[in-house]
């Protein structure tokens, strides 16, 4: 055991004198030599935590103290012997990568012949020595987090402080600021990894799980996820039923959670109940089940009593009536800035009632092609068209079929759940009685009937995120675009949204999203990997998941997947 | 349809606005704010002043014109000095602008029948000012002069009488706050436009916007509704104030001034939409608003007349809206201006309207694709 590098003791802290507790009586130490996961969804309070941390908040009540430093007290001293990497990075956008390093470099004073040794054992071991002069703001996601990290690195601090440190990196870049973190562990270099993803939980030494200022769980998060073996299946082979198989599965009391896992279904049991029989996600195909390694998600879950139990959901009044075209078309889509392709040739059709996903890392053309099939930005060369009709030569008509739900729940956050209705239902020319209808029913639908008079931007996160959804399908299109719907949000409300979305798709909606979260990938029946400008793989997540297996990896992640397929690309760039 | 959509964002918009208590009072109290400040700080006129004199003179004639210089309305007070350096010191200290200093002789010379002289000092770093009391000291004077010469009497060979027309009694308030109601809401207009295509930007409901069936120029006229909607308002509110509370009557018509501020009101809601066209976020919004409102006011006749500026600089204000409309404005207000006058003005501004609506939807059209 080594000695606590920050200890906490009866933590709580309030902004303004009765609002809620952001952080509620947490104790709890991190230690040297180790990764420590700070998890929860957005709201938990892990940045107010992370601040606090960093002396630069002030607790309400309770201490902290960081390398033997009061928080309250030692404020200077801890900004010594920390390094603080804030999110968003904390760069400065119009200075080119070595001038941020020289500014920090004098703001930490690190100077004279330490300065050039400091900045060349960084830059070689961030691999951004080829980058010096690029400025910040040009940098990908991945390399703007190393830079910030390299950054809060320069003191060789003993405790290194990352807020959300994997928000807009690509799987690629996030392994790699994964290794360099450990290789810093190794050092004896205690670490604070704050994330919403449970899946990084998994490379924690410790993690200490938050919702709402509270912590659910401390400790090794391998044991709470090894707590979980055998109450984890697998169901194959429900085929195209299995999303309404998984909603009837998800109402039996015996069954805590589940998701898509490709064309699988993923299945979490009640503590000490048989295994699930083919009968209990009953579809008219053979199923087979099989038991799964657990996963921190499944714990989690778990934890929070599994997924609410609620009748399954009748969103809209009728099944969408299929038309002769298909119903997203992507045909040879090409987009040049300047001289630069951002996207090319990119060619794909989505069949009715399908999930398409778009993946890819940042930067490689998947935002561009989205926005090209959103008839947000015209395409240089090729034709987008929804339900057989050109966005760009009848973008009234086009448009008017396709839902769209931007990625941060674009509302009127001054304007009430109503307003917001009305408003988006008369945007789509819906009036009258017809109005009415539409209102009333996603109203019913998602139930916000309770928050119909309060403005939105005061909403809940899980209800924001229903009335962003409502917004978007209140014409009843029969054809949906979401722009990572998900990212950042708590598991179950991820799941309450996937509810909603599979329910559209039984009713024959066809669904287009864009992700780089591979749990939102695992909801698709086929996806695109865009790299580099060009859609390089397509196909269910499985076939990605077949298509790199080795033996080396015979069970390879569909993040694994998504790694191999780009640097397999990269190899083949590089010999041509 | 396209009713149904305009009318969705309009109440969206005013909405908006609206809602907040905070909102509602941002776009109520700075015009009335303002105008009260416009009415009673921003004074050109010169009133209340202290006038400094040295006196030299031991004679009666200088204690009856400085008696006189007492009795001015346009003076607080006279303050006695009693050397020409005391005097100076007085300026330096920003006490007094003008010094009147009499000279020994004074007294002697009237009774002579010469003519003495007398000195002003004035404080030239406020130019305007010192140019106004020197010449109220000069009338005094002049008037001093005609009265108490001794001897043949004095005829001048010819006598200025002055009227002034539209304001009998050059006030300046009645000069200055008409134009208020057409400036006051162009300021708020040019904020509440600009910006709120650039908040929705921020916000990514912009992007919502364009991915439904609204059209680019439904948006705008969406956008354009609620500001007209809002400044019509406060002109209106404006108007009643102006005329109520001041008192300063409108002779004209109110009809032919609405029509006026109306297409004003277009021709700025247009610059607005121009500015929130190429900006993409609030905060350039502001600064492109600050940038456009300052040179429009200046070449506008709103302190200092369109005649004064160079030739170079003149056609510059003849397609700035807000030039048009102060003529309107005062012309209907102080005198009843003839309509076709006021078409004279109006159609400039509604071509500028048209340039620059028909800019901003291309602006709004080529971001888009």
């Amino acid at each position: 055991m080594t000695l606590p590098l920050v200890s906490i003791e009866g933590l709580s802290k309030r902004f303004g004198k009765q609002g809620p507790a952001a952080i509620h009586a947490l104790t709890t130490e991190v230690r040297a030599g180790q990764v420590t996961g700070l998890v929860g969804p957005d709201g938990a309070g892990k940045t107010t935590l992370m601040r606090l941390m960093a002396a630069l908040l002030e607790p309400s009540e309770g201490r902290i103290e960081v390398c033997g430093h009061d928080t309250r007290t030692d404020a200077i001293a801890i900004h010594d012997t920390i390094g603080y990497m804030p999110q968003r990075f904390g760069l400065y956008e119009d200075l080119t990568v070595i001038e941020n390093l020289t500014l920090y470099a004098d703001l930490r004073g690190v100077v004279g012949s330490a300065r050039k040794e400091t900045f060349e054992r960084l830059l070689a071991f961030t691999d951004l020595a080829r980058f010096t002069d690029r400025l910040a703001g040009a940098l990908s996601g991945g390399m703007k987090q190393k830079l910030g990290l390299a950054c809060a690195m320069l003191r060789s601090p003993q405790l290194l402080l990352l807020d959300e440190p994997s928000v807009g990196v690509d799987p690629i870049s996030r392994r790699e600021l994964w290794r360099m973190v450990y290789q810093l562990v190794e050092q004896g270099v205690g670490v604070v990894w704050s994330t919403a993803y449970l899946d990084e939980a998994e490379n924690c030494a410790e993690v200490i799980v938050m919702s709402e200022g509270r912590v659910l769980y401390q400790g090794d998060p391998k044991s709470l996820t090894a707590g979980m073996a055998g109450r984890v299946y697998q169901a194959r082979g429900a085929g195209a039923e299995r999303r309404e198989a998984l909603a009837r599965a998800l109402t039996r009391p015996d069954i805590v959670d589940g998701v898509m896992q490709g064309e699988a279904i993923r299945l979490v049991m009640a503590e000490g109940v048989q295994p699930p029989t083919p009968e209990a996600v009953g579809a008219s195909t053979p199923v087979a089940i099989a038991q799964a390694a657990p996963r921190f998600e499944d714990a989690f879950v778990a934890m929070l009593g599994g997924q609410p139990k609620r009748t399954s959901w009748t969103g809209g009044r009728r099944a969408v009536e299929p038309s002769g075209a298909a119903p997203v078309e992507a045909k040879a889509l090409t987009r040049r800035f300047g001289a630069f392709t951002a996207a090319d040739a990119i060619t794909f059709t989505i069949r009715r009632g399908e999930i398409f996903g778009l993946l890819g890392p940042n930067g490689a053309g998947k935002s561009t092609t989205f926005k090209m099939m959103c008839g947000l930005l015209r395409p240089t060369e090729g034709t987008a068209l929804v339900d057989g009709l050109d966005l760009y030569k009848a973008p009234a008509a086009a448009r008017a079929r396709l839902g769209y739900m931007a990625q941060k729940f674009s509302l009127y956050g001054d304007l009430s759940v109503q307003q917001n209705l009305e408003f988006f239902a008369g945007a789509y020319g819906l009036a009258g009685a017809r109005r009415r209808e539409a209102v009333g029913r996603v109203i019913e639908a998602f139930d916000l009937k309770l928050y119909l008079e309060e403005n939105a931007g005061g909403l809940p996160l899980g209800f924001k995120q229903r009335l962003a959804l409502s917004c978007a399908i209140m014409h009843e299109p029969p054809v949906l675009f979401l722009d990572e719907p998900t990212s950042g949000v708590d598991p179950l409300t991820r799941r309450e949204f996937w509810a909603y979305i599979n329910a559209m798709v039984g009713r024959g909606v066809t669904v287009m999203v864009t992700t780089h979260f591979m749990d939102e990938a695992e909801y698709c029946d086929r996806v695109a990997l865009i790299y580099r400008g060009r859609s390089i793989a397509v196909g269910t997540p499985e076939t990605l998941q077949d298509s790199v297996r080795t033996p080396e990896s015979p069970n390879p992640t569909l993040e694994d997947a998504f790694i191999a397929l780009v640097e397999a690309s990269d190899r083949e760039r590089r010999a041509a | 349809m396209i009713w149904t959509r305009l009318a969705a964002l309009i109440t969206k918009e005013l909405l908006s606005a609206f809602r907040d208590p905070r909102g509602r009072y941002a776009l109520i109290a700075p015009p009335l704010i303002q105008l009260f400040l416009f009415a009673f700080a921003a004074t050109l006129e010169v009133s209340n002043v202290p006038v400094g004199v040295v006196n030299l003179d031991w004679g009666a004639q200088s204690e009856q014109l400085i008696s006189r210089f007492e009795r001015a309305s346009a003076f607080s007070e006279v303050r006695r000095y009693a050397s020409e350096r005391d005097a100076q010191a007085a300026i330096d200290r920003q006490d007094v602008i003008v010094v009147v200093e009499i000279g020994q002789d004074f007294s002697r010379k009237l009774a002579a029948g010469e003519a003495p002289s007398v000195l002003a000092l004035l404080d030239g770093r406020k130019s305007n000012s010192a140019q106004i009391v020197n010449s109220y000291l000069t009338t005094i004077i002049n008037q001093y002069g005609a009265e108490t010469a001794i001897g043949p009497s004095y005829q001048p060979a010819s006598e200025i009488v002055d009227r002034s027309w539209y304001n009998p009694n050059r006030e300046y308030r009645t000069a200055m706050v008409p134009i208020l109601i057409a400036t006051l809401p162009m300021t708020m207009v040019l904020m509440i436009v600009g910006m709120s295509v650039a908040r929705e930007r921020e916000l990514g409901t912009f992007e919502q916007l364009l991915v439904s069936p609204l059209q680019p120029i439904e948006i705008i006229l969406g956008k354009a509704a609620p500001g007209l909607i809002v400044g019509l308002a406060q002109c209106v509110l404006l108007t009643l104030i102006v005329t109520l509370l001041f008192g300063i009557p409108l002779l004209g018509s109110p009809l032919v001034l609405f029509l006026g501020l109306t297409v004003f009101l277009i021709s700025i809601i247009g610059v607005a939409l121009l500015i929130s066209s190429l900006v993409s976020n609030q905060q350039q919004a502001m600064m492109g608003t600050m940038v456009v409102m300052m040179p429009a006011m200046m070449l506008s006749g709103f302190s200092s007349p369109v005649q004064n500026m160079p030739d170079w600089l003149q056609p510059l204000a003849m397609v700035n809206p807000v030039t048009h409309i102060l003529v309107i404005v005062r012309g209907v207000f102080l005198r009843d201006m003839p309509f076709w006058l006021v078409a004279q003005r109006i159609w400039p501004m509604a071509a500028m309207a048209v340039v620059m609506m028909s800019l901003a939807a291309w602006m709004f059209r080529r971001k888009i694709e």
